[in-house]
């Protein structure tokens, strides 16, 4: 037993250069530090790094094990400065850790009839050929990040959405932003000024950019096409009919979709919203 | 085929993998150049004794520092005592040992080793 022992102090003397038990805890401890980076970096789906950082990983540790001195020397140096530039490239994780405050005192949605009533409205204006884009504000406070001239914040009903989408002054390239307590907050509602670098991307259309850093959606009406074009959760989805733009509303925001009652997203889902029904 | 290797490098288990690789490199990058210490039992040797003699105990257990990567390198087989057995107490028949019977590669100290004195014994055959 004792010479097994001795074999294996002297492999991880020798081999693994471990003398002591806290060579063990600072190894955990640079594991930790890794495996937490790596998780973090694997999380962006938009924008993978962890490639690049195992590759920029492998780099050093075999200039380190050829000892390739110089080399070695400018991947340590320069090592900060390709943090941060990776820092500046996957910025799309870090704002939307910070960027969307919460609607704080938010109320609990009491019912989706307001959805109906909002999907009337756009298939309608689909009809009259008028392009709508819907923005449906969700929990993450838009007011600091939107502005508009127009503001409603009336209660939404498919008569209303009508006559903001007929109006003349409606801008078909600008967002009619309404909220998921069932309020039309504005017309012609553009990103503010100040939070224009936050939805710029070169590489995806402003839409997916503020459902991937919010949880808000955007709904397009297609009169050309004739369907809906759904952005949320970082999913965008092309082509949705106007029968199914309802219940996937709903399922975004959180409804039940009740498919066997004539209303296909009758009851919003917690219980405290059912006892609300009730009442 | 980039995304293929994304997926792969996204799994978990892989992911644990490369943390141990990559936390053992860092941590053998950082800390190889700085000292530390280890304890290993050495072996004493005789010279100019008689061939009936040994010492008691033959072993001794000496802690050694230096660089990580030095020790690391150290010959474990090569480490030993070399004590003349002129210097011995004839009355007590003991020898002291002194650290610079042990012979080491420079950057390599040794700190301390137990027992500091052996005795010498004749094998009675």
């Amino acid at each position: 037993m004792k010479s097994v022992l001795d074999a294996l102090y002297h492999f991880c003397v020798t081999t693994l250069h471990i003398t002591q038990i806290k060579d063990l805890v600072e190894i955990s401890f640079f594991m930790l530090i890794a495996y937490n980076f790596s998780s973090w970096l694997s999380r962006s789906k938009r924008r993978p790094m962890l490639l690049q950082f195992y590759g920029y990983s492998a780099m050093i540790i075999a200039t380190y094990a050829f000892n390739a001195k110089a080399a070695h020397s400018l991947l340590i140096w320069s090592a900060p400065a390709c943090i941060m530039l990776a820092l500046i490239y996957h910025q799309h994780t870090l704002q939307r850790s910070f960027i969307p405050s919460r609607k704080i005192g938010a109320k609990a949605l009491t019912t989706s009839a307001w959805i109906d009533d909002l999907v009337r409205a756009l298939v309608h204006s689909m009809h009259a050929g008028k392009k709508v884009i819907c923005l449906i504000e969700h929990r993450d406070d838009l007011s600091l990040l939107f502005e508009s001239p127009i503001r409603v914040n009336a209660a939404i009903s498919a008569k209303l959405v009508k006559m903001l989408v007929n109006s003349s002054d409606f801008n078909q390239q600008q967002y009619l932003w309404v909220d998921s307590q069932g309020l039309v907050k504005a017309v012609n509602a553009t990103v503010s000024t100040e939070s224009q670098a936050i939805f710029q991307d070169s590489r995806h259309s402003q839409h997916a950019v503020i459902a991937d850093k919010t949880d808000s959606i955007v709904c397009i009406v297609d009169p050309t096409a004739g369907n809906f074009t759904l952005h949320a959760q970082s999913k965008t989805l092309n082509g949705i009919p106007a029968a199914q733009i309802a219940p996937l509303l709903c399922a975004y925001l959180g409804y039940r979709v009740n498919l066997s009652s004539e209303k296909s997203y009758a009851k919003p889902r917690s219980k405290n919203r059912i006892k609300l029904d009730r009442s | 085929m980039q995304s293929l290797a994304a997926k792969i490098a996204s799994n978990s288990i892989v992911r644990k993998s490369m943390a141990l690789i990559l936390g053992y490199s860092a941590w053998i990058m950082v800390a190889d150049s700085h000292i530390t210490r280890v304890s290993l039992d050495v072996p004493i040797y005789l010279y100019n004794s008689q061939s009936d003699q040994i010492s008691t105990p033959n072993h001794t257990l000496v802690t050694l520092s230096g660089a990580r990567e030095r020790l690391a390198h150290l010959d474990w087989n090569e480490v030993a005592f070399h004590a003349d057995a002129h210097t011995a107490d004839p009355a007590e028949a003991t020898i002291e040992l002194w650290p610079t019977d042990i012979l080491l590669p420079s950057g390599i100290n040794v700190v301390d080793y137990k027992p500091a004195q052996v005795r010498l014994t004749k094998i009675v055959a």
